[in-house]
């Protein structure tokens, strides 16, 4: 049997590739609307002077070592005998309430709960968490705003005026975390800068990150079990290569693609997202001609039936379906999808998933995306101020760092109750929902690139971080905010989208591009831009 | 009774033609399959192999074999059962309350001697199509205290517009010979409620508390806006955490354990959610019975 | 010693105040008392400000619904075509089943057959979306058959032109079944003599069903159909939004997903109370419209005076 587990990181750099529809899909879940929580907090006064030093864990060494804005810390085995990475308690016995969505079922509660009760036992503290499925976190926290019973931390979700909510409800971490006080808290000073930016608002830091790091990138990933069969080995090195690619994984009841390509198209032809930084300006790229280039390409992928015609229906759980059922051999998603499809798909017998290079639209390479370093961010409550302390250290210790004890207990639980140990990695039992109490949304470590017994996985993974970083562009949103977008931002995204959508599906004219772009523009686009470009030259300066 | 039939009545219906008969055969056969087959479906789905489903890539029509594990990965740990537990409780107390309170104001509304009638039946006319907002209703329902309460899922829905105004449409319709009989016997208008309209109105009865337990079984927003503590949750919410619509905010976790597929697990809920209404048709259907009017004036 | 005028009616009227007090109180309390927070359609309201901190923005709020754009003239025309739509083909629907299944000799298969045709109510609109694309859509059941066996497929799902017929049959599909509830039990409710004293006076079905069947059923539909079109411009948002990328919006935009897609929830506070106060003047409107229409055919319609 030739399985094709044989080279992973030749293959990898193979097909390397990437996706940027994934953008969609990522920011789909939490901070829909883009800007609403998307955006940080530069707003014209200088924030990078407040920024935390950036000390990074030394406690354990990385199998292969991260490169900042390359790669993650890669693991191939959970450190052995973990260490604690701090010894003394953080709670002060009082109890301690949270607010964070969820996109897990709900656990037990803590009354029976063991992982929450030994969590209690561990932090010297209760901690009483309310955790609201994601698709309405927003709606929770709007009604918690406004009945004014935010607890001691929450997660921020969809807010208007957002500096000013922040200034009114947050408390100013200032104090406690900017440049090398956060040494207090050695695990959220092993989250890197980047991912700061966001929780400064006029100046001060008002919030923690929940960082994903790179982990966020789109990526657009192949079954490279099912290339194998189909007897392709090349790697396609243009778009004129792609679209034979698509032609021959396409027939019958398969089609190549589960969903419009656009995002991956325009990183082949190095306009990734909507923005740009122009001679240190923020700009927008929309008015470039190659948009029209990435319509009409994606376009003639539609018309040539390589894309499922249901692509424009699907949820993105559909769209895993097919992915695993081989319906759809390319599939875009994030980077992290690479490892949850293959807990997805376990029962798919030769499962080999592998993520396509980004390749350039006539050759070379093209650039991908880097999205917003994080999830959200989580603020303490100004009704907290005089627990700061107690509250950050609880944040640092839900923030231990990858191959720590305590980021062990935190991620996995129990051993020998929610997770049993395989040489030095964590095997889940059947009872690992229980942990999912939403602690993680408190705070969290700086991720890693690891799964228990995927070595070649982390390898082929770590290597495709590598290769398309080469030629990358990071949002440059990050750490920005705009007023405009935290008003408009859907209402502006939906006008262009369903134009794109249009064009693809042949029902208008490439050539009507230009006018939903002036339409984008004049419609609130310019103000947003206007917005971004003050906030990203008080930064910058 | 002078003629002789020739038939026997239905319902005091003469039997259809032949040709109406199969009619109605093929016409109801094509409706109970249109449903029954995305049903059959569902629960085949909620049943198959994690393999099966996966390769199909959705739905499928028949498990291979019968994998319980769906089930399993929902019921374990005894959230949903308590959950369900809840939903009991808020759907029978919420029902009756709501079918006590509709039926006084909409028995009341029939009465001509009810003092500014008109302006009530208005009122309740525009209340269905003007629509609070869920801010002001959360600050109204924390005013009230009823935060973190059960009775936060239950008082402020338990009236429905529409559901009075079609309750009153059917005692309005009632045989007022009966009614008026009775008010010259010297019966007040609480026995005129409780002895003659509501005793008429079974029908009725049955399909406006069958309206309000649906509703309060459904229903799961103001659960997740006024419940913080979770061991409240009612089942709907319970479940709906369960599907998360696309992907994990988490996009963390590599590691996570080996769920069924989610199609699975949505499919079984749907199962789970469903089946403790389906248990209740049969009691309702009685009420439903030819003749229950006849029956009532004539005894 | 005799009790007044007054005192009497009192007594008289008292029992009926106690009788719809709960109700009223009811409403008062959790539809009209937070009704008020509706001023916010006339303010920029932010959650963290409070209702009485928010700034005062005049009219602002309403101009999204007048300004007048293309999209928005589009989303009423199909809103309104829907509507229609749906008061002539899918409003029938139920009364027709509830007749058919009255007239089921079998007491054990009109059980059966209501019960299976209310079970697609309990679906969301997003299973019931997902089940119509899993049989009809382009790589659905139907279609990967006859793609499997040489044979045309047919584009049903995300086809423009097919867009309101599939959209009845989903709503045909999922509720009409439960709508014969209501009629169901009007027909329950027909005294079984007149049809047994009609059969004497040598009444066939067609009459019965003409002078006894549909005028029973007649003050609830009326009742029902002018409650529907108090909902003139509310037809299913989320049904359609969930299928909009497919056809585009030109096709199936209405007023809820342009509220929508225009950002007009999820936030925005203010702008969605000023649009729903606007549609809750104009259902009102339609409403007390369609009853005088009623009175004018001699019927009760919603309420008389």
């Amino acid at each position: 049997m030739s399985r094709s587990t044989s080279l992973p990181s030749r293959r990898s750099i193979l097909m390397a590739g990437l996706g940027a529809a994934a953008v969609a899909g990522l920011t789909a879940c939490s901070d829909d609307g883009g800007a609403n929580n998307g955006g940080g907090g530069a707003t014209g006064t200088d924030g990078s002077a407040v920024l935390p030093t950036y000390t990074p864990y030394g406690g354990v060494e990385p199998d292969l070592a991260e490169q900042e804005g390359r790669t993650s810390n890669a693991f191939f085995a959970y450190p052995s005998d973990p260490g604690a990475y701090s010894s003394a308690t953080p709670g002060d016995g009082q109890p301690i309430t949270a607010m964070v969505p969820t996109a897990f079922a709900i656990p037990p509660t803590m009354g029976q709960n063991p992982f929450w009760q030994e969590l209690n036992e561990r932090l010297g503290s209760e901690l009483s968490i309310t955790a609201t499925p994601s698709a309405e976190y927003d709606a929770k926290f709007a009604t918690t705003v406004a009945g004014d019973t935010l607890p001691d931390f929450f997660y921020l979700g969809a807010m208007q005026s957002l500096p000013q909510f922040m200034a009114a409800k947050a408390a100013d971490l200032t104090d406690h975390l900017a440049g090398d006080a956060i040494n207090d808290y050695p695990a959220l000073a092993n989250l890197p800068t980047a991912s700061w930016h966001q929780c400064i608002f006029d100046g001060r830091i008002r919030a923690i990150p929940i960082q994903r790091g790179l982990m966020a990138q789109p990526a657009v990933l192949v079954r490279a079990d099912l290339l194998a069969a189909a007897g392709i080995t090349e790697t396609p090195e243009s778009f004129d290569d792609l679209m034979a690619l698509s032609e021959q994984l396409t027939g019958g009841n398969t089609w190549a693609w589960g969903s419009f390509p656009l995002p991956y198209v325009r990183s082949m032809l190095d306009i990734p997202g909507y923005w740009t930084i122009e001679d240190g300006e923020f700009a927008t790229n929309l008015e470039d001609e190659r948009h029209q280039d990435a319509l009409e390409a994606v376009r003639k992928l539609q018309e040539a039936g390589v894309i499922n015609p249901d692509a424009a229906v699907a949820p993105s759980s559909t769209r895993k379906d097919w992915f695993g059922s081989g319906t759809t051999v390319l599939h875009e998603d994030s980077f992290v999808a690479w490892f949850s499809l293959y807990n997805q798909h376990a029962s798919v017998e030769g499962l080999d998933i592998q993520a396509l290079p980004v390749i350039g639209f006539d050759g070379g390479t093209g650039t991908q995306m880097i999205n917003k370093p994080n999830v959200g961010i989580t603020a303490i409550s100004a009704a907290a101020a005089d627990r700061v302390e107690t509250l950050l250290k609880v944040a640092d210790y839900h923030a231990a760092p990858f191959g720590s004890e305590e980021y062990l207990f935190v991620h996995y639980g129990i051993e020998g109750m929610h997770y049993d140990l395989d040489g030095s990695d964590p095997v889940v039992s059947e009872r690992a929902s229980e942990i999912n109490i939403g602690s993680i949304y408190i705070s969290d470590a700086a991720r890693a690139i690891y799964s228990a017994r995927r070595q070649e996985t982390v390898q082929a993974a770590y290597d495709w971080q590598m290769q398309v970083t080469e030629k990358s562009f990071v949002d440059p949103t990050n750490g920005l905010y705009s007023e405009t977008a935290s008003r408009q931002w859907s209402a502006l995204q939906t006008g262009l989208q369903s134009t794109e959508t249009d064009i693809i599906l042949g029902r208008r004219p490439v050539s009507d591009w230009p006018a939903a772009v002036e339409d984008f523009l004049s419609g609130g686009g310019n103000q947003v831009i206007d917005e971004y470009k003050a906030a990203h030259a008080a930064l910058e300066s | 009774m002078s003629r002789q039939r020739r038939y026997r009545l239905v319902n005091g219906q003469p039997p259809s033609s032949p040709q109406m008969r199969v009619l109605k055969a093929v016409v109801f056969t094509i409706a109970c399959a249109l449903v029954l087959v995305p049903f059959v479906g569902i629960v085949a789905t909620s049943l198959a192999p994690a393999a099966q489903v996966t390769a199909a890539g959705g739905l499928v029509l028949w498990p291979s074999s019968i994998d319980l594990s769906a089930y399993r990965a929902i019921l374990a740990g005894g959230v949903v059962t308590r959950a369900l537990g809840i939903s009991g409780i808020v759907t029978i107390l919420g029902a009756a309350l709501s079918l006590t309170v509709s039926s006084m104001l909409a028995y009341a509304l029939t009465r001509r001697a009810l003092p500014g009638r008109r302006a009530l039946t208005m009122l309740l006319i525009c209340s269905l199509f003007f629509s609070p907002g869920m801010i002001p209703t959360y600050l109204v329902v924390k005013q009230f205290g009823m935060l973190d309460s059960l009775a936060a899922l239950i008082v402020p829905t338990c009236l429905s517009a529409f559901n009075v105004i079609v309750l009153r449409a059917f005692f309005s319709n009632l045989p007022q010979d009966v009614l008026e009989a009775a008010q010259i016997d010297g019966a007040g208008e609480f026995s005129l409620l409780g002895r003659i309209v509501l005793p008429l109105s079974k029908a009725a009865l049955a399909v406006i508390g069958l309206f309000y337990a649906v509703g309060y079984w459904n229903s799961f927003f103001a659960a997740l806006l006024y419940l913080n503590d979770t061991s409240l949750w009612p089942l709907q919410l319970v479940l709906r955490s369960y599907v998360t619509n696309g992907e994990r905010i988490a996009a963390a976790d590599m590691d996570s354990g080996i769920v069924p597929p989610q199609v699975t697990l949505q499919m079984a809920i749907l199962v789970i959610s469903i089946v403790p209404i389906l248990c209740v048709y049969p009691f309702l259907q009685r009420h439903f019975a030819k003749g229950a009017l006849t029956g009532a004036i004539k005894g | 010693m005799s009790t007044s005028p007054s005192a009497r009616s009192l007594r008289r009227r008292l029992p009926l105040l106690l009788l719809a007090a709960p109700g009223v109180v009811v409403l008062l309390a959790f539809q009209y008392y937070p009704l008020l927070g509706n001023v916010i359609a006339f303010k920029h309201y932010l959650p963290f400000l409070g209702i009485g901190e928010s700034e005062w923005v005049g009219w602002q709020n309403f101009e999204v619904i007048v300004n007048g754009d293309h999209q928005f003239v589009t989303a009423l025309t199909n809103t309104l075509i829907i509507t229609l739509v749906q008061v002539l083909v899918v409003f029938p629907i139920p009364i027709a089943l509830a007749i058919a299944l009255t007239s089921l000799a079998s007491e054990r298969i009109k059980r059966i057959v209501q019960s299976v045709l209310y079970l697609p109510h309990f679906l969301s609109w997003v299973i019931v979306v997902g089940i119509f694309q899993q049989f009809l859509g382009g790589s659905g059941m139907l279609n990967n058959f006859l793609r499997s066996n040489g044979y045309d497929t047919f584009q049903i799902i995300g086809n423009a032109d097919l867009f309101i017929p599939l959209l009845t049959s989903q709503l045909i599909w999922k509720d009409a079944g439960w709508a014969t509830i209501l009629f169901l039990a009007v027909l329950s409710q027909i005294d079984v003599q007149l049809y047994e004293a009609s059969v004497v006076d040598g009444a066939g079905r067609a009459r019965q069903l003409w002078h006894i069947t549909l005028p029973a059923l007649k003050s609830i539909a009326i009742l029902l159909l002018i409650l529907r079109l108090g909902d003139a411009l509310s037809v299913g948002f989320e049904q359609i939004i969930l299928q909009q990328p497919a056809v585009g919006l030109e096709a199936s935009e209405v007023l809820d997903t342009y509220v929508y897609n225009n950002g007009i929830v999820g936030g925005n506070w203010s702008e969605a109370a000023a649009v729903g106060l606007v549609k809750g003047v104009v259902s009102v409107l339609l409403v007390l419209g369609a009853n005088k229409v009623a009175h004018m055919f001699g019927e009760d319609g919603l309420y008389r005076s």
